[in-house]
């Protein structure tokens, strides 16, 4: 085996560490850059290129440059929360076998796994670089509320980069064990995750080297690119009204705001105005300027909705933890946009307390995912603090390169445990239309639960066991998992027939089924072909 | 501390075959007197020991597996136990589905029950994690037993002898402060709450046969 990382695979922006006996190492890109922009560039003649020259390719090819693919990961094509976030790309998004979606390319059609499966693979390389050794297995993270289908693309995505996944490890879950590794903690701390495209918050019991999640919750479609987007639709109706043209149909155009509200988002984090002129902006072969300003009172309103949607889901993880405020000992920042004020502010007003400031919001995930990759392999050590926000060795000091390794002369391996829970209610559909939970939202995983059920008619011989996710009674009002089919049943009046209903999320959050005639013992064991989810070979 | 890969498969062996049966204390490896706190410690124990993540190099993929389903079926018992609430509707359903016994006893009459002994649970129990404190009144009756060497699952109390008994002898801490609140309720007439209680009891001390009795008699005719 060779070398086992951990990475952050972030929607704007990805992360690849190594644990070491000194000290958690990034490994640089080209440029020295420590964060990798998840961008991928396609290449006229084939070849792509990814992180920062792809980053700075974006504005002149927007069709061939694919950002955010994290946001289309594993995602059901067809559902309306995509649907919309395809109306604001530059590039072209088609619906694929099993309603994955597939973009289009200047007419090739590639997945997204495979998208990512590029970030992954140059993450790789660069990690390689640095080590002078192969990297052949990796922890990865993903958002806490992934469902199954964006999982198990995200591990697709990995076997395509040549990557072995041990472990697909929860974006809070890991900052939490940065946060807390060989520190001998006895606390409850509360994980606020606001990435570019996602929002986790979870609350969790540390002692010493357990950490245990103690109930998760957030939302996929909630990050600064939606952020971006409120800006950039405000500098949108600006042109609008200032020069007379309606940038919205007009890719490039959009993509030119959308780079512009970003910028301007981030000068807004500092200051309280932000005032000047997009400029380039390219329009019936003339290029437009647009004089713009904006202040933070301003944006504040343009994103509350926003902020207001990560501080309910903040109430009601501590609701379902059964936690007051006063239990949280710390709060741990996570992710680009708690850099924004108004985010900063309403968490301090909620907890009474300003979050932990020793923590790198950038860097904490990939730091956690590196220790747990270390102590998967068996090669974490607790070494001169693991501390966050350790002194980090550059690409030439980096004790790994020397093949001086001194893990051998380390005392005994540091095994921190991680206990994670479900995300989410898993659920079959029942007779009229309802359903049944057999898993609820933030148990302990890996978790096994049975339940039985009877049939519906008499002499049924075949039932279908349609699986779900979400919390509501009515079956269709939650996301469709994918359906087993137990046959030959032996006919008997309704009601007789006892069928076990089995579900099992393993230590990755992704969900078995099986489902047993429990007279017969026959049994249907399945791991759902999950709609959205990738299909081998399917472009 | 982890197991050891020996330790572990050892363990493996013994609860496998009768793992549809155990209740969720065995799962935890607590006794039925165990207090709410010590819930998590056991849990976080078990886990330290245990958890599947520990053996991912030492085990084979198909012993790996194994213990991540024998590990599931903890996680699913201390996911009921965890919260007050979860560990009565436990209780509730455990105590709806236990079979009627067949002495006879009330509460009323209970000092002059044959003398039943408080069993051991079936498992050894391990110690909660040295960061919880035993449980109030009880500590877990039995000490670690290396997993390699642990005891067969005991057997069942002796179905008592003739002397009259007390009924705080009769069973466990949990049980009997159930037990009295049945009591009381019969006091007042309100047999449906004593009932309820008496089953509770049952759930909190399975091997007690005072209780069953008690029951027995209560929900005849
Ligand atoms: N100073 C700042 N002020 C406001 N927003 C910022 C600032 N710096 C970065 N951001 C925003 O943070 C987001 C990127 O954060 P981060 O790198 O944590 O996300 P990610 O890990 O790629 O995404 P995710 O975790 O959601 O998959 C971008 O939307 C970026 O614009
Ligand atoms: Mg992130």
């Amino acid at each position: 085996m060779g070398l086992a990382v951990g990475i952050d695979l972030g929607t704007t922006n990805s992360v690849v560490a190594i644990a070491t006996p000194t000290g958690v190492e990034f490994a640089l890109g080209p440029a020295g850059e420590r964060v990798h922009p998840s961008v991928v560039g396609f290449q006229p003649d084939g070849s792509v290129v990814v992180g920062l020259d792809a980053k700075h390719q974006r504005v002149d090819f927007p069709a061939t440059t694919i950002y955010s693919a994290k946001r289309l990961i594993g995602q059901n094509v067809r559902t309306p929360l995509v649907q919309l976030a395809l109306t604001g790309l530059p590039y072209a998004v088609e619906e694929g076998p099993n309603q994955q979606p597939l973009i289009v390319i200047e007419g090739r059609r590639v997945t997204v796994p495979e998208v990512s499966g590029h970030v992954l693979a140059h993450l790789k390389a660069c990690a390689q670089r640095q080590l002078g050794q192969a990297v052949t297995d990796a922890v990865i993270t993903v958002p806490a509320n992934f469902t199954d289908a964006q999982r198990q693309a995200t591990k697709e995505a990995g076997r395509l980069a040549g990557l072995e996944v041990m472990r697909l490890l929860n974006e809070p879950t890991a900052a939490a064990l940065a946060y807390g590794f060989g520190q001998h903690k006895d606390e409850t701390v509360c994980v606020f995750d606001f990435g570019g495209g996602t929002f986790d918050v979870s609350l969790l019991a540390i002692k010493d080297e357990v950490f245990e999640v103690l109930a998760t919750d957030g939302d996929f479609f909630l990050g600064g690119d939606d952020i971006d987007r409120a800006i950039a639709e405000f500098l949108a109706a600006e042109m609008n009204r200032q020069l007379r043209v309606d940038p919205r149909p007009d890719a490039g155009l959009m993509t030119r705001l959308a780079i512009a509200a970003e910028e301007i988002k981030i000068h807004l984090s500092e200051a309280t105005a932000a005032e000047g002129t997009v400029d380039g902006l390219l329009h019936r072969g003339r290029s437009l300027s647009l004089p713009f300003r904006l202040t933070r009172p301003q944006l504040d309103e343009l994103i509350r909705g926003y902020v207001d949607r990560t501080i309910e889901l903040t109430r009601n993880v501590l609701t379902a933890a059964h936690l007051e405020v006063g239990a949280i000992t710390e709060v741990v920042c996570v992710g680009g946009s708690t850099r924004v004020p108004l985010v900063r502010r309403r968490l301090a007003e909620l907890f009474g307390r300003e979050p932990a400031l020793r923590i790198n919001p950038d860097e904490v995930v990939a730091q956690g995912a590196a220790i747990q990759a270390g102590s998967l392999s068996g090669a974490l050590y607790r070494g001169g603090g693991m501390a966050t926000r350790d002194a980090v060795p550059t690409a030439a000091l980096s004790p790994l390169a020397h093949g001086d390794v001194p893990w051998a002369k380390a005392a005994a391996p540091a095994r921190p445990i991680l206990l994670d829970v479900t995300p989410a209610t898993l659920r079959i559909a029942t007779a009229g239309g309802y359903s049944e939970p057999i898993l609820d939202k933030n148990l302990p995983t890996p978790i096994e639960r049975t339940r039985v059920f009877t049939t519906a008619h008499d002499q049924q011989t075949r039932v279908v066991i349609e699986c779900g996710r979400g919390e509501r009674k009515r079956f269709a009002e939650n996301e469709p998992l994918g359906t087993l089919v137990l046959d030959e049943l032996p006919p008997r009046r309704r009601g007789e027939v006892k069928i076990e209903v089995t579900f099992r999320v393993d230590t990755d959050g992704i969900l078995h089924v099986r489902a047993r005639d429990a007279d017969t013992g026959a049994s249907c064991d399945a791991d759902l072909t999950i709609l959205g989810a990738p299909t081998r070979g399917a472009a | 501390m982890a197991w050891t890969p020996a330790q572990v498969l050892a363990w493996l062996d013994e609860v496998e075959p009768r793992a549809d049966g155990r209740s969720h204390f065995e799962w935890l490896e607590l006794a039925p007197t165990a207090a709410p706190q010590a819930i998590q410690g056991a849990y976080h124990a078990i886990a330290r020991t245990r958890h599947p993540d520990l053996f991912r190099a030492a085990l084979p993929a198909a012993d790996l597996d194994r213990l991540v389903r024998i590990y599931a079926r903890v996680s699913g018992a201390y996911a009921d136990l965890r919260t007050a609430d979860g560990a009565a509707a436990y209780l509730r359903r455990v105590s709806a589905a236990a079979p009627p016994a067949a002495t006879t006893s009330s509460p009323a009459t209970a000092a002059r029950r044959p003398a039943p002994t408080t069993p051991p649970p079936a498992t050894a129990a391990r110690r909660p994690a040295p960061t919880t404190p035993p449980p109030a009144a009880t500590p877990p009756p039995a000490a670690a037993t290396p997993p390699a060497r642990r005891a067969a699952p005991t057997t069942p109390p002796p179905a008592g002898g003739a002397h009259e008994v007390d009924p705080a002898r009769a069973m466990n801490p949990r049980a009997l402060a159930l037990y009295r609140r049945a009591e009381g309720a019969l006091r007042t007439g309100d047999r449906a709450t004593a009932i309820l209680n008496i089953k509770m009891a049952i759930a909190a001390d399975p091997g007690s046969q005072l209780l069953r009795g008690a029951l027995a008699e209560l929900t005849r005719a």
